[in-house]
C-alpha cells in the first residue's frame, strides 16, 4: 500500500477558524444543481443495491 | 497524486476546508465544502470548489485566479475528498464543475491519478447521464466518488 500513502495526506489541522461555507449562494446553487442532475440520471447500480447508507461521520 | 498539494485546514465538522494558493497573484484562499444532500432517496455529499471572496468571506467560482498551480489546486481538492471520506466513508460524493471546462479539469486530474486514486475511491463518471466506472479517455460530465467499502 506505498502508493495509497501517498494520498493519505497528514492529517488536516482543525480549526474553528475555517468558516463553514454550506449556506454560501455559490454552494446552494451548486448543491440544487447536484440533486437536480442525480434525480433525473440516478446512481450507479452499485450505490442502489442494498449498500448502506449508514454515517460513521459526525453529522 | 505524488505531485505537490497545498496544506488545507478544515473545522471541527470535516465538511468544509480552506487552503491557499500561492502564486504569481500572491495569496489567494480557496475552499473546498461537502454539503450532504439526498436525490432519489440515496444520501451523497456535493463537492462545491471556489474561491473565496474576501469581502463577503463567500465561496464563488467567478474569480480566476490565474496563480499558475492548476494542477496544485487540482491535486489539493483531490486531497480533500481522500481526507473527508475517511469520515463519511459510506456516502459518495458527486462533483461536477461549474462548467464544461472545469469538469473536464476534474476528469484530468482523475486520470492522471486513477491507479492510485483506485486504491482508496471507487469512482465513477457520468456519460451523457449513464453512469459507468471512470475511464481515461471517456469525456463525462459529472463524478461520483465513494471510498472502498471493506
Amino acid at each position: 500500500m506505498a502508493t495509497a500513502k501517498k494520498l493519505i495526506a497528514k492529517s488536516p489541522v482543525v480549526s474553528d477558524k475555517v468558516r463553514h461555507y454550506g449556506n454560501d449562494p455559490f454552494v446552494l446553487k451548486k448543491n440544487r444543481k447536484a440533486k437536480a442532475f442525480l434525480e433525473k440520471y440516478g446512481f450507479p447500480k452499485e450505490f442502489t443495491s442494498g449498500s448502506s447508507q449508514k454515517n460513521r461521520g459526525k453529522i | 497524486m505524488n505531485q505537490d498539494r497545498y496544506i488545507f485546514s478544515t473545522n471541527e465538522t470535516f465538511l468544509d476546508f480552506e487552503f491557499e494558493s500561492d502564486g504569481p497573484n500572491g495569496k489567494i484562499k480557496k475552499g473546498v465544502s461537502y454539503s450532504l444532500r439526498n436525490a432519489g432517496g440515496i444520501t451523497f455529499f456535493n463537492l462545491a470548489f471556489g474561491h473565496r471572496n474576501e469581502e463577503t468571506k463567500e465561496l464563488d467560482d467567478k474569480a480566476i485566479s490565474d496563480n499558475q498551480d492548476r494542477d496544485k489546486i487540482l491535486s489539493t481538492v483531490a486531497a480533500t475528498v481522500i481526507e473527508f471520506t475517511t469520515h463519511f466513508p459510506d456516502i459518495p460524493v458527486f462533483a461536477q464543475g461549474s462548467n464544461q471546462a472545469r469538469t473536464r479539469l476534474y476528469q484530468m486530474e482523475i486520470s492522471a491519478n486513477l491507479a492510485e486514486i483506485e486504491t482508496i475511491l471507487d469512482v465513477y463518471g457520468s456519460n451523457k447521464g449513464r453512469w459507468e466506472r471512470f475511464r481515461r479517455n471517456v469525456n463525462y460530465d459529472a463524478f461520483l466518488a465513494r471510498r472502498k467499502q471493506n
